[in-house]
Order: structure tokens, then sequence, then C-alpha cells
């Protein structure tokens, strides 16, 4: 076991976690964050997709004690004061989600284009969710929700 | 907006998008365990004995179960009840899917070391990896009945002759691949003992199905097991049958605490029911103008090591073997073959976007023969009013094929490199199954109307739409209705399948906002609290596919699709024009066409589940080259709205029709640009396929 600090959605977790233990579980199980879903198990899908230190990350393909000191936001901790972000605006706005299982991956990925300045055009927001499996929208309603929410957030900065 | 017709936002949105709607996988009971299955190490093999007790000896594991533990019917399935939940010593196993152990721990991975360490022995036996082998002489006996499953056949007029006197003759092989639904939420089942019984927390797509073979499988009577319909992360057909909610109830009955199973992704693509493969051997006729007088098929399944639905997929692949078109002599004969591959089972198209594969490219050179393009040999064979279809079901109302055709036209003939086909799609499972339709409207004290209904929301949009009707018929707003499937009431309709819900489900909600309004003419909502209001729907109309006067389904939904590639063979845009009667949400109705067609794509140029020898070797979804966001070419949605009598405001179903056309549309665009006549799929080397899809590029780049 070895001790591990981790700020998620700004809380700061200590915890006592197995080496072997991956961060998409100890999001899941041990701070009941449920939001991230597991697809795949071996990050071909990107539904766990969470943000560590900014970067978008498949928290599948991490070990809970490589994320020691990081600051981690998942899609629980993106809402504001019970608004939902405006990615997740979009989403719901564009009927960018079906069955919504891969949403909250999805949405993650996406802000992390957005504020690293990616999500430039249509041809630049399909490469980067490239990671990112949908089997029910085929795409194109979450490139338009990503380009409005983009378009939103830059007006909003 | 919030009524029939309104693009009105899907139910429970904004929770998805927040990531507070829980799926199975997320439940948590005081006291839950996590369960892991030990799965068959070969296709085939006489299971000799299983050793429990290193699993057993594990830190961590309360249980492990094995086929001698089920109290109750170990076999069973959706029709046909073959498959046993847990392979017993002695028996043979049929694919590396079956079930021989099952463990409960305190923790996920310590339940999963266990299922490793479950010892088996087998006696190791030649698996059978196709229909022709399992046909063969000599072949063994994989189920007591024999290796065919079943025989469809369509019969109407004199094929022979009229083939022997057409103008033009075709005759054509066409094989298509097994596919892997690929939902993104694998197998889950949450089972909670309690007084009497068990609740099963469920993403099945039939929750009163799930029911009775559960109840079945712990032999107790169906009310003292309680099903409640989660939420669904995707399903396509591939959650039709029993997964893991069987393995889950029998180790919560054995450890008295609530059990959750859930699949790893390799878990899941060895263990459900796939596409079927089918091989499609056509010969078709027409006359100097290009009218079809007869079509000849023979069509084989690879229905895999069980039935599942697999007969109904070959039955429907029968009665739909001559597309959306006119032809008066027909011979068609369509078999589900066992083997010991994955079975094969329900998926979005269902046999139908197979036989439209083929049936489409042999209309195709029949039109090079008569010399004329893709479009006028498809209006001139295009079903309409008063035709019958390939199995001599009379069309009364809501054919809008014609209509569909006449929306791409001009984008047809207009693209350099267009490929067209037309779809036709059942609503409804027809083919004689009596089908319900039953729902409950209940006033609740605050004011609010909770609406019950029996159909799985997988992401089509059923819970929004069944939620509109009620809207629309009550004048309630939508924030104050909530939906539910649970079988604490009785609602029993089946499975959510053959795109039938909205048509069935919303006439029942119907019927229950009639009599709901009625009460209301003479009572506020408020003073209604609590109790309930009915609504139910018969369809015991339809027929087998050789009856008489055969009225095989309900009602069919109709489609054209355009494929357009760009100067370098590259998939540019699909053009998808589809009767739906009436797009109760427009915005859903596009989203069920997109996804389909991206699904549709992907059986054209990419998808494939690789078996070596009765072994998926494409175990992981990346193998599986779905089409990323980058290959996805444009794609224009044009609804047609032609009333549909039987359904609600005239609608009928769609999910599956997307996907019908697509397979052919590409195929016949990929011949528009290489000049190349393509009979299997997927049609991975051609330059749409490579261009869609990076993955298939390296690897041919690697060879």
């Amino acid at each position: 076991m070895r001790q591990v600090a981790l700020t998620v959605n700004g809380m700061r977790h200590e915890l006592e976690l197995e080496p072997r233990e991956l961060l998409v579980y100890v999001l899941r199980d041990r701070l009941k964050l449920t939001g991230t879903n597991v697809g795949c198990d071996t990050s071909s899908c990107g539904a766990c997709t969470v943000l560590v230190d900014g970067e978008s990350v498949k928290s599948c393909t991490v070990l809970g004690v490589q994320a020691d000191g990081a600051e981690i936001t998942t899609i629980e901790g993106l809402a504001a004061n019970g608004s939902l972000h405006p990615v997740q605006q979009a989403f719901h706005d564009h009927h960018a989600l079906q069955c919504g299982y891969c949403t909250p991956g999805m949405v993650m990925a996406a802000v992390s284009l957005i504020e690293h300045g990616e999500a430039t055009s249509e041809a630049a927001i399909r490469e980067g969710l490239e990671g990112n499996l949908c089997r029910c929208t085929g795409y194109h309603n979450i490139v338009a929700a990503v380009q409005d929410a983009a378009g939103a957030m830059g007006r909003a900065r | 907006m919030t009524g029939i017709g309104a693009r009105a936002p899907r139910y429970e949105g904004a929770e998805l998008a927040l990531g507070d709607r829980p799926f199975v996988a997320d439940l948590v009971e005081p006291g839950m365990l996590q369960g892991a299955l030990r799965f068959s190490d070969h296709p085939r093999a006489r299971v000799l004995a299983i050793d429990t007790a290193a699993a057993g000896a594990c830190p961590g594991v309360v249980a492990v179960v094995t086929a001698a533990d089920v109290p109750g019917e170990r076999l069973q399935g959706p029709l046909t009840r073959d498959r046993p939940q847990l392979v017993a010593v002695g028996e043979t196993t049929a694919y590396v899917g079956d079930v021989l152990a099952a463990v409960a721990a305190e923790s996920r991975a310590a339940a999963r070391e266990a299922a490793a360490l479950v010892r088996v022995e087998y006696e190791v036996l030649e698996p059978v990896a196709d229909p022709f082998e399992a046909t063969a002489a000599g072949a063994p006996e994989l189920h007591p009945g024999g290796n065919v499953l079943s025989v469809s056949r369509v019969h109407r007029g004199d094929a022979d002759r009229a083939l022997a006197g057409a103008a033009h003759l075709v005759h054509e092989r066409f094989r298509t691949q097994t596919i892997e639904h690929a939902f993104l939420e694998p197998e889950a089942a949450l089972a909670v003992p309690v007084d009497d019984g068990f609740r099963v927390f469920s993403q099945g797509q039939g929750a009163w199905e799930d029911r009775r073979q559960l109840a079945s499988f712990l032999g107790l009577p169906a009310g003292r097991v309680r099903v409640t319909q989660v939420a669904t992360g995707g399903a396509f057909g591939g959650k039709e049958d029993l997964s893991v909610q069987p393995h889950a109830a029998l180790l919560a009955l054995v450890t008295g605490r609530p059990v959750l199973v859930v699949l790893g992704r390799r878990e899941s693509i060895r263990f459900h029911p796939k596409r079927h493969p089918l091989w499609l051997d056509y010969t078709a006729g027409c006359d100097e103008e290009g009218r079809l007088v007869a079509v000849r098929a023979r069509i084989v399944g690879d229905t895999g090591a069980y039935a599942s639905v697999g007969d109904k997929v070959l039955e429907r692949a029968a009665g739909h073997a001559c597309g959306a078109y006119r032809v008066p002599n027909v011979d068609v004969e369509a078999r589900a073959v066992y083997t010991n591959n994955p079975p094969c089972g329900a998926m979005r198209g269902f046999g139908v976007s197979q036989a439209n594969f083929a049936v489409e490219g042999v209309l195709d050179r029949l039109a090079e023969k008569a010399g004329i393009d893709g479009w006028e040999i498809r209006w001139r064979n295009a079903l309409r009013v008063g035709d019958r279809t390939g199995t001599g079901q009379k069309l009364g109302q809501g054919v809008g094929l014609e209509e569909t055709l006449l929306a791409v036209r001009d984008a047809y003939r207009e693209a350099r490199h267009a490929g067209i086909a037309c779809g036709i799609k059942n609503t409804g499972i027809g083919n004689g199954v009596v089908e319900e339709g039953h729902a409950v409207l209940r006033p609740e004290a605050d004011g609010t109307v909770t609406l019950l209904h029996s159909w799985t929301e997988m992401g089509q949009g059923v819970h929004t739409v069944l939620r509109q009707i009620a809207c629309e018929e009550l004048g309630v707003a939508p924030d104050r209705i909530r939906v539910a499937v649970d079988t604490e009431r009785e609602l029993d309709t089946g499975i959510t399948t053959a795109s039938r819900a909205t048509v069935l489900g919303g006439n029942a909600v119907l019927d229950a906002a009639r009599r709901l309004r009625e009460a209301l003419g003479v009572a506020p909502l408020e003073s209604l609290a609590g109790q309930e209001f009915r609504g139910d729907v018969v369809v015991d109309w339809t027929t087998a596919n050789d009856a008489d006067e055969p009225v095989t389904h309900l009602a069919y939904a109709w489609a054209t699709q355009v494929v357009v590639l760009d100067g370098e063979g590259r998939l540019e845009k699909v053009i998808a024009a589809h009767d739906v009667g009436r797009a109760l949400n427009p915005t859903l109705v596009e989203g069920q066409i997109e996804g389909g067609i991206h699904m549709g794509l992907g059986q054209a140029l990419s998808e494939e589940l690789v078996l070596e020898r009765c072994v998926p070797v494409t175990e992981t979804l990346k193998s599986l080259h779905l089409i990323p966001p980058t290959g996805m070419p444009e794609v224009e949605c044009i609804l047609v709205e032609v009333p549909q009598p039987e359904g609600p405001y005239g609608a009928k179903g769609v999910g599956e029709a997307s996907l019908v056309p697509t397979a052919a549309a590409a195929a016949a665009a990929l011949h528009a640009f290489d000049g190349v006549r393509r009979t299997e799929l997927p049609m991975k080397d051609a330059p749409a396929a490579l261009a869609a899809v990076p993955h298939l590029r390296r690897a041919k780049e690697r060879t």
C-alpha cells in the first residue's frame, strides 16, 4: 500500500492505494465518482477520460499512485452551482448523446480540446476526438456540440 | 416545443451529460459482493471436471458456483431454450463464451483472480467453424435436434419459369461478415436478495423477458423476481438475450448478499451474440425494361453456438430477400445453422441489412444489362400502395418509397461517383407473433404524472418520444412527467426489438392518455393522484411468411440512400431519405439515421469480428475497425412523412431502416468509382475503407 494525495474536483483526498489500482477504479470505487465510465480496459474507447493536471487522460491507463499530487477533474467537477458546463449544455442542446455512456469521457476530451485551443475547426475537433468512441450518434452532433461550446467558451473569456 | 413533431431534448439528457444518471455498474448496495465469470477455454470440449477448491480458498472469496448449484432450469433462451447458463461436468461446450463457474468475492480483483483459478479438465474436441462444415456428412451433432436450427421459405409464383423467360439474368454470390455490436457499456447486472425473492437491476432489452428466464433459472415463480430497467449504454440487439443476470442472481442466492457482475470488454466480445454472417446465392431476372420477373435466393446463416433469435433473423432475411421491390415470382430459402462460433442473434438490421446488400447488388447488375441507371431500375421496381412485398403482403397505406427515391434522384445523377440503394424494414416482429403495447399513466399528489411502460431506453429515445406523446395528449409540461420501466407493474410486452417501441408503446400511451383525459373532464389532475390509467394495444393479425394472404408485418419503413465518393474514392457524403411515417421528434429521428449510417458504413467498409477456429481474435474495440470521427462523411437526412395508419400520429420505426440500404449504396458507389463489383463485406481494401479507418490503412501498409 502507498500513501497518495489526489485533488479531485477541488477536494483533496489522502488515500492508501495498492500499487496496481487503476486511477479509474480509485475514482469510481473509492471516491464514488461513478460518472466516469469504463468501456474497454484497453484504452480503446475513451469512456474513462478525465483531466489530470489539465491534460485529457484515459484513466484506465494510469495507476492511482502515478497520479500522486495531481489535480484531477472528472465529469462531476464540471458543473458549477447546478448549471451545466458549456460543453455539457452543448451536448444536451445538440442531441450529442443517445445512450450517454461515452458522454462523460467525450465531454472531458472536448473540454481539454477547447481549453488547449485545439477546437479550432470541425476537422481539428474530429482529429482531437479520435480516441473517444461513440457507437450511437455517428459523431456529427458531437462535433457540432463541441464547435458550439468552443464558441461559447471563447466568448466567455 | 414539447409535443408531437417537436425537437424536444432527450429525457434525462442533462443528467447523462452531468454523469449523474447511474448505469448498472455504478450501483452500490450494502454488503455488495463483486462477481466474476470463468469462461470455457475451448470452443468445443467435453468438460471432465471442474475444481473450485483453489478459487474458493482465495482471500476475499465468498462463493464459487457451478451448474450443480442451479436450483431451476439451466437451459434458457429467448425462444429456443438451448443455452445452459452454466455448463455442467459431462457436457460439451458450444463456444468460448460458455460459462463454467462464477465467483463472488469482496472485491473485483479477488473475484477475477479466483475465477482464473477455477481448474477445468477437458477432453478437447475439434470445433465446427462454419455452417457448411456443420451440415457436411459426418459432422458432429452440436444440438440434439441436429445442426440446422431453422429453414425459412418464401414461395410465390413460378420462379424457375420466370427466370427461364427473363430478358436479363444475373447470378451472384454474396458474403457478409460477423459483426460485434460494440455497445459502449459492457454487460452488467446487480442481483439483490429481498424478502421472498430477488430484485435484479438490468440493462437488458426486455425486463419482463429477463424476469421470465431468471425466475425459471432460479426455480421461482415469476412474481418473486423483480427486474428494474436501470439504463442501457447501447445495445443494438446485443442485449436481447440474458447475459450476466443469471450469474449475479445465482451468486446472490448462494451468498444471501447483493452481487454485482460486470464484464470486461474482452469478456463481452467473447460472450454475447453477434450479427450473423450470411452466405447469399442469388439468381434474379428482369424483362427488357428492367422490371423484375423473379428472384431465387439461397441463404445460409451461421447462427453459432446457440439459437438466440437466429431462426427469426433468417426468417427476416427470407421475408426481405426481394428488398423494396415488386417481384411476382419468388423462391427463397434461408437456413440458420449451428456451429461452435459465438452465437449470432439480434443486431440492428436483423438479417435484412445483409439480404439487402445482396438484392441491391443484383439490381445494379440487372440495370447495367438493361441499359438504365441505378435510380431508374429502382423507380421501375419500387413497391407502391397496392403492390405485394416479397412474401406477398399486399401493401395498404404508408408506402413512401417513391418519395424517398424522388428526394435523392438529382443528387445521385449529378454526383460523379455515387451509389444508390433502397431499403425496406419491418416495424414489429410480425410473422404471426402476437405483439402488445402497454402503458400506465399515474397522476401523483405533487401534480406530476408517472408514465410506466415496458420498453428499454438504450439511446434510441423511447422514453423521450413516449413522454412527448403524453405531453401532447395531456397538455402537461415534459418536466412534470417521469418515466419508469419496472416489472413491479405488470406491463409485459417482450423484448425491445424490431423497431417497434414507438408504434406499440406510442399507441398504448395514446390509449392510456385517452382514458386519463376522460377522467380529467370531470376532475383536476391532482385529485386523481394514485389512480392508474392503463393503455393497451394488441397486434394479433400478422401471419407467417407462407400464409395464403400474408400480412407479414404491421408496417414497413422505407428508405433510399445515396453514397457519394470524392475523386479519390473516399466517402464524401451520404444522402438518406427515409419515410418514417411521421417524425414525432425530428432530432431523434435524424440522430437514429446518422448513427445507423455510421454503423452501416462500418458494415460496408471496415467492421468485422474475426474468428480463428471459432475463437475471436479481434478482442478489443480498436481491432473491430469502427469508423472514427474523422472517417465519417457528411450526412444529409431527408425525412419523408407518409402517414402509417397503424402508427401513433402516423409514425413507424426508424432505428433499423437507417442502415439497411447503406452497405449496398456504398458498394455501388465504389463500382461507380473503379468499376469493381464487390460481393463481400467488409469491403476493406476499397479506397473508401482505407481512407475512413486509419487502422486498416496502417495494417495494409505493413503488409
